[in-house]
């Protein structure tokens, strides 16, 4: 029952037999346009011009306030949806499998309904939600509990609340699936050594359970780190496209959006380009993290 | 344990999942009811107009009709954009999945990492060369222009890297001391991570349903245009569309995402735990 | 069979490709091809496409910049149009056109420049846009308030003072909007023609400094997503008599008003701007302007004269201009048009006044809008970034004006 790599007898070239396809897609449309975007970047580039400028856009970004702060929204903003949603998807998925059989496929389904809803039926929903004084959020919460009503979608101190809030919403019940997938597939037999080893659920839970899941949650952690550095639309949706009030809710990919909107396609392409080696950074030490606990 | 401790456990469950029922479902009703409101009943405080006055289908009709936006083709193109790059994603990441996980060889770490990254960057990179590039191949204004770039996902590379490790490698084994080809054990471990495809497949329904971007670009034709770039160009600054328009083509954007799931849910369980138990 | 070919090849030509903001001008666009087809030309074909207000002028930059499949003739909003502007536009120079279909002497005169850029014209306005102040005439009345003696933004003000101290309302409702709108009142904008932001400098410290002191006293309101336009704003403070008055271009209380606050039937009247009093002592004018589409050739179209024809047709057929009125609510910019009674009669929605016959009163006074390549950037990022900041005190008007002047001097394409 061993996992891990293993030396395999065949030819050299089998695995690349299996990734050939993946690497052909890959190569034919991410790796070409990726190149262009580099050209890009190096580009003065509008709807009507492109001049050569080398690396000036990356400069100026250097000295960007906004680009920092773009960055730093979109920290604070992927650690606190996974801080949220992943144990909050672990005990939705704990709490799927405890309850009775013959509902869980209808109450994964209704957790999975809102990934399913379109952007622009959630900018409408989260307009009426996130309102001030007649917004749900408000009216439900905010307001019984005695405080003032938050200007959720306008006050830069509550702005990357909201998006949090809004993420959490929409993707925990995706995740719950996830894991309820991940959950299914620990063999029986792990838990029945672990019952005889210690009564305790909770132990069971930290010592066989968790560690299974490793790989599910590496996968949720990844996606919400996509959804946050690089998918759009939590934040367009929220926000309109707009970084929000004092850029409170500027995020990075909010800020190559504007700059595609007024067609400063050269800087655009420097921001994106720019996080390329952040992201292959975590990435690298997640894969090392990974390695040391399996 | 006991039935009764069973149905205490349940019912508790159950009672404790509400606050999270009650935050996914309302809204999913308030979306149903918003299809039979006025632009004007449909922006009141969610308290005061919840239900509509009167309950008129004609933004139903409206809707089938095609008199908004062509509904049956561009509705017909999102299932097929969706999902033959759910197709080609499952059979490419899996394929590919199963390289890294079951084989060593130079420069994987690499080829991982570089798989995976592209997606970590904002697509927004891609969307000019992308679609230019497109162009030259031929495919702009076509389906397989959105679907084709849709089918390299690094997420899907990260599942079946992971659900390809966890396949014991006694099977692989046995398989191979018959003296079958690399290609046929593949292919008999497929059967054991069925579940597996089938759930990362639906996941990329979803994802891909959704998706604006590229489809703005590749597609101009108003008849080859997904559902979600149709319903898009209702927007007005002055509100002049029915929003009940938007929230029936919505409701209907969930039928086949649900058939798939109640097709598929049973084979979501893993069978890897029933063979081992064995 | 070759001749036939032949014949074929040139009685058919391709269809004109026209795209379009919205959904609802696609179908009035629609109805224009095939008016046209039954009054000039039988043989014209042309296929008109949208993609949404927010999608549209990506997809264009996207398909201008590659060259792949772009339209011939297209549709924009001025504010979204200066974003062209940055290095070789991409649009036909129509001056000659105009002048020779004498379009320059029907069209009012501050609008032909609204698609004007370093002396070309590229495109041609289909609205008047005019700002006029939407009130209550009922609480007007009830307050004791008269619309005839609110002259001057001071008289408004005082009225407003009253409207709070004793009644505890607000007299008016603040959008960002109003920053360009009130600078253009005052003969100023927030580019001039040489690519100066903020050539104004105290006109502007100004405008934004009576923004922020209305919201202090109360005389001015914001709604709470700090927009206007917002449908949620008529269902509250609106509909709570919260507010007095709007401003608003004609299509405001048209379309909007019309649609989300139909109890309010008879209640709005309309009146033009305060004005502002000038550093030179004079009075400014009653009206401003704000945003209007247009249409525009496509430079890199195959069919320049086929696009005009149309465009002409569409520009100056009056049954056109009154659709678009009545279908569509939007005062068209085309003078012969405005003869026409449909467009002049007394409106019920609007206590019985003659909304029309205003609009054409102020429709000389109506001032220019200066384009600019940045003019898009500009206003979005006031409206977005710093309007909210600006009107709950956080930031001074100076300090607005200088760090909106150097983020739009920052890195910009051809800038």
């Amino acid at each position: 029952m061993a996992a891990g790599d293993q030396r395999t007898p065949g030819a050299r070239w089998t695995p690349f037999f299996f990734l050939l396809p993946f690497l052909f897609f890959l190569l034919l449309f991410w790796v070409i346009p990726l190149i262009g975007g580099v050209q890009m970047s190096l580009h003065a580039n509008g709807v009507g011009q492109a001049k050569y400028i080398g690396f000036a856009h990356y400069k100026a970004l250097a000295n960007d306030e906004r680009y920092f702060t773009a960055l730093r929204n979109s920290f604070v903003y992927t650690l606190a949806s996974v801080v949220v949603i992943v144990p909050l998807a672990l005990w939705l998925a704990h709490l799927l499998r405890a309850s009775f059989r013959r509902l869980r496929p209808v109450l994964t389904f209704a957790l999975l309904l809102p990934a399913l809803t379109p952007p622009s039926v959630l900018a409408v929903l989260f307009v009426m939600v996130f309102h001030g004084r007649n917004g749900l959020l408000n009216q439900l919460f905010v307001m019984p509990l005695g405080f003032e009503p938050i200007n959720w979608l306008k006050d830069p101190d509550f702005i990357l609340s909201g998006l949090v809030l809004q993420t959490v919403w929409r993707w925990t019940g995706f995740m719950t699936f996830f894991i309820l997938a991940g959950m299914e597939g620990i063999p029986r037999v792990y838990y029945e050594a672990a019952r005889l080893a210690t009564g305790s659920r909770w132990r069971q839970f930290w010592h066989v359970t968790l560690p299974q899941l490793r790989p599910v949650l590496l996968f949720v952690a990844v996606y919400l780190v996509v959804d946050g550095f690089s998918l759009f639309s939590g934040a367009y949706v929220l926000l309109g496209g707009s970084g929000g009030t004092a850029d409170a809710g500027l995020l990075t990919v909010t800020y190559v959006f504007l700059k595609t909107r007024f067609f400063d396609y050269g800087s655009a392409s420097a921001i994106s380009i720019s996080l390329l080696p952040l992201m292959v950074l975590a990435l690298f030490g997640c894969l090392f993290l990974r390695r040391r606990t399996v | 344990m006991s039935g009764q401790g069973k149905t205490q456990r349940g019912a508790l469950s159950l009672l404790l999942l509400c606050p999270f029922l009650l935050a996914v479902l309302v809204p999913f009703l308030w979306m149903v009811l918003g299809i039979f409101k006025t632009n004007n009943e449909f922006f009141q405080p969610l308290g005061k107009a919840f239900f509509p006055v009167n309950y008129e289908w004609q933004n139903v009709n409206e809707l089938l009709d095609g008199k908004w936006v062509p509904f049956w083709d561009v509705f017909g193109n999102s299932l097929v954009v969706s999902f033959g790059q759910a197709l080609g994603a499952v059979t490419l990441s899996a394929m590919a999945g199963y390289a890294f996980a079951r084989f060593t060889f130079s420069g994987k770490r690499l080829l991982f990492v570089l798989a995976v990254a592209l997606i970590l960057v904002p697509r927004q990179l891609f969307a000019v060369p992308l679609f230019s590039w497109v162009n030259e191949i031929g495919l702009s204004d076509s389906l397989f222009g959105v679907m084709l770039p849709g089918v390299v996902t690094g997420l899907g590379v990260i599942y079946f890297t992971q659900v390809f490790r966890q396949v014991p490698e006694e099977y692989l084994q046995a398989a191979r001391i018959c003296g079958a080809t690399e290609l046929r054990v593949f292919l008999t471990v497929l059967p054991l991570v069925w579940p597996a495809l089938l759930s990362y497949g639906m996941i990329h329904f979803i994802l891909t349903w959704h998706e604006q971007l590229v489809p703005m670009l590749v597609l101009t034709t108003e008849t080859k245009q997904t559902l979600p770039l149709a319903l898009a160009k209702l927007y007005d600054v002055s509100q002049r569309t029915p929003q009940g328009v938007q929230m029936a083509a919505s409701t209907f954007a969930v039928i086949p995402t649900a058939v798939l799931f109640a097709l598929c849910y049973r084979k979501f369980r893993s069978s890897l735990s029933d063979m081992l138990v064995h | 069979m070759a001749i036939g070919l032949v014949l074929a090849g040139t009685v058919q030509a391709k269809p004109l490709d026209i795209w379009i903001s919205s959904f609802q001008d696609q179908l009035y666009y629609e109805s224009m091809v095939k008016l046209y087809k039954a009054k000039v030309d039988k043989a014209f074909e042309a296929k008109v496409q949208s993609f949404g207000f927010r999608e549209m002028p990506e997809k264009l930059a996207v398909s201008i910049k590659t060259g792949i499949n772009p339209p011939d003739v297209v549709q924009l909003d001025e504010v979204l149009f200066g974003a062209f502007l940055g290095g070789d536009v991409p649009f036909t120079d129509l001056n000659a056109r105009i002048k020779k279909a004498k379009l320059d002497k029907d069209i009012a005169k501050s609008r032909q420049s609204l698609f004007a850029y370093k002396g070309k014209t590229y495109g041609i306005p289909q609205s008047l846009s005019a700002m006029v102040v939407y009130y209550r005439a009922d609480l007007f009345k009830k307050l004791g308030i008269d619309p005839a003696t609110l002259t001057t933004w001071d008289k408004f003000v005082a009225a407003g003072k009253t409207v709070v101290e004793d009644h505890g309302k607000s007299m008016v409702a603040l959008d960002p909007t109003y920053f360009g709108i009130m600078l253009r009142q005052r003969d100023s904008d927030l580019f001039d023609r040489d690519g100066t932001v903020f050539p104004d400098r105290e006109a502007a410290i100004e405008v934004l400094g009576w923004l922020q002191k209305q919201m202090e006293s109360r005389v001015g309101m914001v709604p709470e997503r700090a927009s206007i336009f917002d449908p949620l704003f008529f269902n509250s403070a609106i509909q709570y008599g919260e507010v007095l008055t709007v401003v608003g271009a004609d299509w405001y209380g048209l379309d909007m008003l019309q649609q989300f606050t139909p109890d309010l039937k008879g209640k709005w009247g309309v009146m033009p701007l305060p004005a502002w009093k000038l550093p030179d002592g004079r009075l400014s004018r009653r009206t401003s302007t704000f945003a209007g589409q247009g249409l525009l050739i496509n430079k890199a179209s195959k069919q320049q004269d086929a696009a005009w024809k149309f465009i002409e047709f569409v520009i100056t057929d009056k049954e056109s201009n009154a659709r678009r009125f009545l279908d569509g609510n939007s005062f068209p910019a085309y003078r012969p048009a405005w003869k026409d009674e449909r467009l002049l009669k007394p409106n019920e929605f609007f206590n019985n006044q003659k909304f029309g016959e205003l609009l054409v009163r102020l429709a000389p006074e109506v001032p220019e809008v200066v384009s600019h390549p940045n003019r898009a950037k500009a206003v979005f990022l006031f409206q977005e970034t710093f309007f909210t900041s600006l009107i709950y005190g956080e930031l001074k008007p100076a300090e607005v004006l200088d760090k909106m002047k150097t983020m739009l001097e920052a890195a910009g394409p051809g800038l």
